[in-house]
């Protein structure tokens, strides 16, 4: 059969491939499927804490109170204070300053504390996998980059791409069947699949390449770095004067009648620097937001350019939209779900026709057996112990560990009677 | 509408591509050789490949365009797949090379406590290798440009770190070929050496 590559080609792409997957399999599992449920966070925190008040609109009117009722509240002094506003997919707001929050109800009066304690758990397993910030962060930076990889070294070693483009053998062998699914939903979902890794990556390596790029380019300021691609904050002076939201809000309203605004961060607060950031999305566009920053007064003083600045910086903002799948409607939250299925899938068929391949079974297939099934199951429990206040991250990760480690020792055991001797 | 326009052109390419595959494999197991044929599904995957995307950023715009483009093709092509299955023949032949444990008495060969290939130390420090090498490899090359200009902008600056992404993995893929051959990994490990002192040595200076 003559092929795009050739044979020696093919066969050292489909050793990498194997090689890296079987190393990083129980990883890319992990990550896949936790970001898969991820998708779904604002429903899960709507359904964790359904006693708090939704609404579409919050009123300008309403910021300055909120404001003040936040600062009797809580006596420190922060730098920036955020007002994040309700969207179509989480119809509530809440007040925080990123340690202490609360949600507000329509008429302004403050609600419960965000209480959300499976969801936390969930998304924190998905982006930093519960170790240290920094280091989870760029694992799972690094297992995007491993995708990557297995991305086209499975194009490179799969000469038969076009030939069985349409090929679902489910009445052949069982290894057959396992990789006519993995070859099926991985060539077909390639885009997705790119997409979503080479995104991972780079929100998951981000604080590893900031740090490379300030101690090359800006002298270790890691915040001149992120100036330059994200755009530096203005610098304005006042005289501590209330800020004026009603008329920041009707301005933005007359600049972008289209936008719609998802949060407000009120800069410097109480100082004579402070100032007012609106972040809006805009209709059509991927990137998360625009950033409208207003005066004390209430008068535009720039926007950060986010969506019509540099192209650099429009594609590095768009891709945590692209990645979360939040945009348009709740149906691309459903497509994003079924697409990330698809990945957690290819990677257990991966490893699945791997296990099929060898001649023999060893402790080695129950404990991926373990890894796959655990995995879904630790979830299940963490919710369910959640309702009764237990840790979740603790009984996630002790269920993991200690489900799949009883049903890989039950099974080796129980195949060693068997062994004839 | 703008929903269904798309939609039904897609469906159309994919089904375009998948008739053309379709009478592709017959000529293919007729052993008939026929130029046109590879034409025609080259011609096909022109279509999709260009008219669909089209269709969708014609309707959402092109940043949403182009991400329905793909989800959609991905989920059309599996109604084809699942169509497929359906009017093709059946395999009568139910041949299963894994056996259930539980039932069977005639368990695979065991090995207790085996680990492969793949865990051991020497294929751990072979993976090493082909990760770190060509992170060195690919970082000095990517961040070493932009250390030479005066001004760095933030196109700059975002183009190479989205090279920095695309290029490691392409040369793990790289450096994998050269895992049997010592004196070409040895090569391409010095240079990706030099290439780390450079960066160092110009930062320094």
């Amino acid at each position: 059969m003559k092929t795009f590559f050739s044979n020696s080609r093919i066969r050292q792409s489909l050793n990498l491939h194997t090689s890296l997957a079987l190393w990083f399999c129980g990883l890319i599992y992990l990550i896949c499927f936790s970001g898969t449920l991820s998708v779904l966070f604002e429903e899960f925190e709507r359904l964790e804490q359904p006693n708090i008040s939704e609404y579409s609109f919050f009123k300008p009117e309403l910021i300055a109170p909120s404001i003040e009722e936040y600062k009797r509240r809580n006596l420190i002094n922060v730098e920036t204070l955020y007002i994040v506003l309700p969207t179509d997919g989480l119809p509530r707001t809440h007040i925080t300053d990123g340690i202490e929050e609360w949600f507000i109800a329509e008429d302004g009066t403050f609600e419960d504390q965000p209480s959300t304690p499976w969801t936390s758990m969930l998304k924190e397993l998905h982006t930093n996998l519960h170790l240290p910030h920094i280091v989870g962060m760029s694992l799972v930076g690094f297992v995007g980059i491993i995708i990557f990889t297995l991305i086209i070294s499975g194009v490179i070693s799969h000469p038969k791409i076009f030939i069985e483009a349409f090929l679902l053998r489910t009445d052949k062998s069982n290894r057959q069947k396992q990789m006519d699914l993995h070859n099926r939903l991985g060539v077909w979902g390639i885009p997705f699949h790119l997409m979503t890794s080479l995104t991972g990556a780079f929100i998951g390596l981000s604080s590893l390449l900031m740090g490379i790029g300030s101690a090359l380019y800006f002298n270790d300021d890691q915040q001149a770095m992120s100036d330059a691609i994200y755009g530096s904050d203005p610098t304005v002076a006042s005289h501590g004067e209330a800020i004026n939201y009603v008329r920041a809000f009707s301005n933005l309203n007359a600049i972008e009648p289209t936008s719609k605004p998802i949060y407000l961060a009120v800069q410097h607060l109480g100082k004579e620097q402070q100032f007012l950031e609106i972040a809006a999305t805009l209709p059509g566009r991927l990137v998360y937001s625009e950033i409208y920053r207003f005066d004390t007064h209430g008068e535009l003083i720039s926007a950060q350019g986010l969506s019509d600045g540099p192209v650099g910086r429009q594609i590095a903002y768009s891709t945590y939209r692209l990645h979360f799948g939040h945009f348009e409607s709740f149906w691309v939250k459903i497509l994003y779900v079924f697409m990330g299925l698809s990945l957690t899938y290819v990677c257990v068929t991966g490893t699945n026709i791997w296990l099929e391949k060898r001649k023999y079974t060893s402790w080695v297939n129950h404990a991926w057996k373990g890894w796959v099934w655990g995995i879904p199951l630790a979830l299940i429990s963490s919710l369910l112990l959640s309702l009764v206040k237990v840790d979740c991250v603790f009984s996630f990760w002790s269920t993991l560990i200690m489900g799949s480690f009883i049903y890989t020792f039950y099974k080796t055991k129980r195949l060693s009677f068997m062994i004839p001797t | 509408m703008s929903l269904l326009l798309p939609l039904i052109i897609n469906f159309f390419t994919i089904g375009l591509i998948y008739n053309r595959w379709l009478l592709r494999k017959q000529l293919t197991t007729k052993k008939i050789k026929s130029k046109y044929s590879f034409i025609f599904l080259l011609f096909s995957y022109l279509i999709a490949f260009n008219l669909t995307p089209l269709a969708w950023t014609y309707s959402f715009g092109w940043e949403f365009g182009i991400v329905y483009w793909a989800c959609a093709s991905t989920v059309l092509s599996w109604a084809v797949i699942i169509y497929h299955k359906k009017r093709s023949p059946h395999s009568s032949k139910i041949s299963r090379n894994t056996i259930d444990i539980g039932n069977d008495k005639k368990v695979k060969p065991y090995k207790l406590l085996s680990l492969d290939l793949t865990v051991r130390l020497q294929s751990t420090y072979k993976l090493l290798i082909i990760i770190i090498i060509p992170f060195i490899f690919s970082a000095c090359l990517c961040f070493f440009l932009p250390l030479l200009m005066n001004n760095i902008s933030t196109n700059t600056l975002i183009f190479f770190l989205f090279s920095f992404l695309i290029i490691w993995p392409l040369s793990i893929l790289e450096c994998h070929k050269f895992m049997h051959k010592p004196t070409q990994i040895i090569i391409f490990s010095s240079l990706s050496m030099c290439m780390l002192i450079s960066v160092i040595g110009t930062k320094l200076v």
